[in-house]
Order: C-alpha cells, then structure tokens, then sequence
C-alpha cells in the first residue's frame, strides 16, 4: 500500500530523472555482470536508497541466478542419467570407424 | 614429464555417460547431446597427443564437449530447427514491460513468494519438484534468452564468448541477461503462489 502511494506521487519525477524500478531492474542486472557507469551508479543508489522493494528484488535476482546454475549443473550429475547401451553401440562403432579410417 | 598413457576404446567410453550428463541440460537434445559425446570422444582421439595429463582425462573431455556445445549452439542460432516468433532482442517486444506501469514501478511485488530462495541454492537444487520448476522455467525461455542465460550463469562465458555462441552482439547481452533473469524470477513466482 506505502509503495503503491509513493510510487504514485513520485514516480513521474523518477520516470524524468531514469530512476524508476524498471531502471533500477535493469542496473541491477548489469551490476552483476560488469561495473556500472558513473551516471549509472548514482542511479542505481538513490532509487536503492528509497526502494526496499527492489533491495529484497534485487537479492532475490542473486539468489535466482545460483539456484539455477546448481540445478543445472545438479542434472550433469544425475548418475540415472545415461546412455543407453544401444547408443554407447553406436558411439563405440564410429570411433573404431575413425580409428581404422585414420590408420589407412 | 611422462607422457600420459593413451586410454583404450573402452576408458573413453567409460566417461561417455558423464559427458551426456554434460551436455544434456545444455542442450536439451537426447539426440544432438548424444552426437555431441560422439565428436568428443573422436575429436579425443584424433587429438590426443595433445593431452599432457595435467588434468583429469575426464577434465580434458569436458573442454572439448564444451566447446562443441557453443559450436552447436552457433550452428543453431544460425540454422534454426524452428522459426523465430519474434524478434528477441527488440525494445517492442520487451517481455519485461508488462511488470511495470506507466511510470516504471511495479505492477506486483517481485519477491512474493520466492522466499524458499533464502535456503542454499545446493540444498533446493538436491530436491525434485524445485529442479522441475527451474527446469520447466528455464524451458520456457525464448531460445535466445536461454541460451544467454545458460552460458553466462552455468557456463560462465565471457561477453565476447556469448555473442558469439549465441549470435547476438556485445550491446544486447546486457538487455538479453535482464529479460531472462527477469522472465525467470515471474515464473518461478507464478509457479511456487500457484503451488
């Protein structure tokens, strides 16, 4: 309710100044995977300073990004995964393929 | 130094399951991850005199997967198996606008229902249904957005190797990374309110 009031009053004068949750979103994100800009950085701490929706978001968007990366590196790791024999056949077949191809 | 012995047929095969463990959640292909552990295990032979055992063997064989997954990955992006429905990296089409009204602050709190996230990233990932719902998520990402995704955030490519591998130029990979995270975050949302 707080958020929805202020970001009634204030948000236009954050939409002129670049300073409004979406830019913030979008620093946020690029504060991950590089420095930000000077310009960038004022930006990106004045709206921190008055935004605690988007701190807790900004958090969540770290912790979203490690839980993914270990799921999927969590599925390398499934040991059901695997191969069939009929494929390891066939991999065992164009190896021996280009072992005899190569010593010709 | 010694040279390393060469592996026989059936050592190299030996490591074909974990390769295919590899690359399968890269590539989301039972058929194309298959062909991929084959190349590698050929590329392993014809290079092996390369190989000077200061890594594992299965170390080795994974560099090279690797980088057959982001020559896949190029292959794809410019040989499509199915049509592009809209271009990705144009600001009309900015799947992330629709969280936020007109003057740029949100429609719906970001973080409801994410605070399972607070629990180590390893122990939520060691449980089924939270992997289904990231898997089922990252799925239904637009191809570029996840391929984007995937490499910087699992794969941990440099910029310069994620324009590359997923045809996308330097200044968009910022913008691609943000549109994922974020369609990312809502459907996660979406999926644990919904639960």
């Amino acid at each position: 309710m707080v958020y929805r009031l202020f970001a009634a009053v204030a948000g236009p004068l954050e939409k002129m100044l670049g300073i409004t949750c979406r830019d913030y979103t979008q620093l946020a994100s690029v504060k991950l995977d590089q420095p930000l800009s000077a310009s960038e950085r004022r930006r990106y701490f004045f709206h921190r300073l008055m935004c605690d929706i988007c701190r807790r978001q900004e958090k969540r968007l770290r912790q979203l990004n490690r839980l993914a990366s270990a799921t999927l590196k969590q599925a390398g790791d499934d040991a059901m995964v695997k191969l069939d024999d009929e494929a390891r056949g066939r991999i065992r077949h164009r190896i021996l393929e280009e072992l005899k191809n190569g010593s010709q | 130094m010694t040279e390393p012995l060469k592996p026989t047929l059936d050592e190299l095969v030996e490591h074909a399951d974990a390769l295919y463990r590899y690359a399968l959640p890269r590539v989301r292909s039972h058929h194309a991850a298959e062909d991929l552990v084959q190349e590698t295990l050929i590329t392993a032979v014809k290079k092996f005199s390369e190989f000077q055992g200061r890594a594992a063997l299965g170390t080795w064989l994974t560099g090279i997967l690797r980088n057959k997954i982001l020559d896949h990955l190029r292959h794809l992006q410019r040989h499509p198996e199915s049509p592009a429905t809209a271009d990705e990296n144009s600001a009309e089409t900015d799947p992330t606008a629709e969280m936020f009204d007109a003057n740029g602050a949100w429609k719906f709190e970001p973080s409801a229902g994410l605070d399972i996230l607070e629990t180590d990233p390893a122990q939520l990932a060691d449980r089924a249904e939270i992997r289904a719902a990231v898997q089922q998520c990252l799925d239904k990402l637009p191809l570029t957005l996840r391929k984007v995704f995937v490499l910087r955030e699992v794969e941990d490519c440099e910029t310069d190797e994620i324009c590359s591998a997923a045809a996308v130029t330097r200044g968009s990979v910022a913008v691609l990374l943000h549109r994922s995270r974020q369609l990312l975050r809502a459907c996660l949302q979406r999926t644990w309110l919904n639960a």
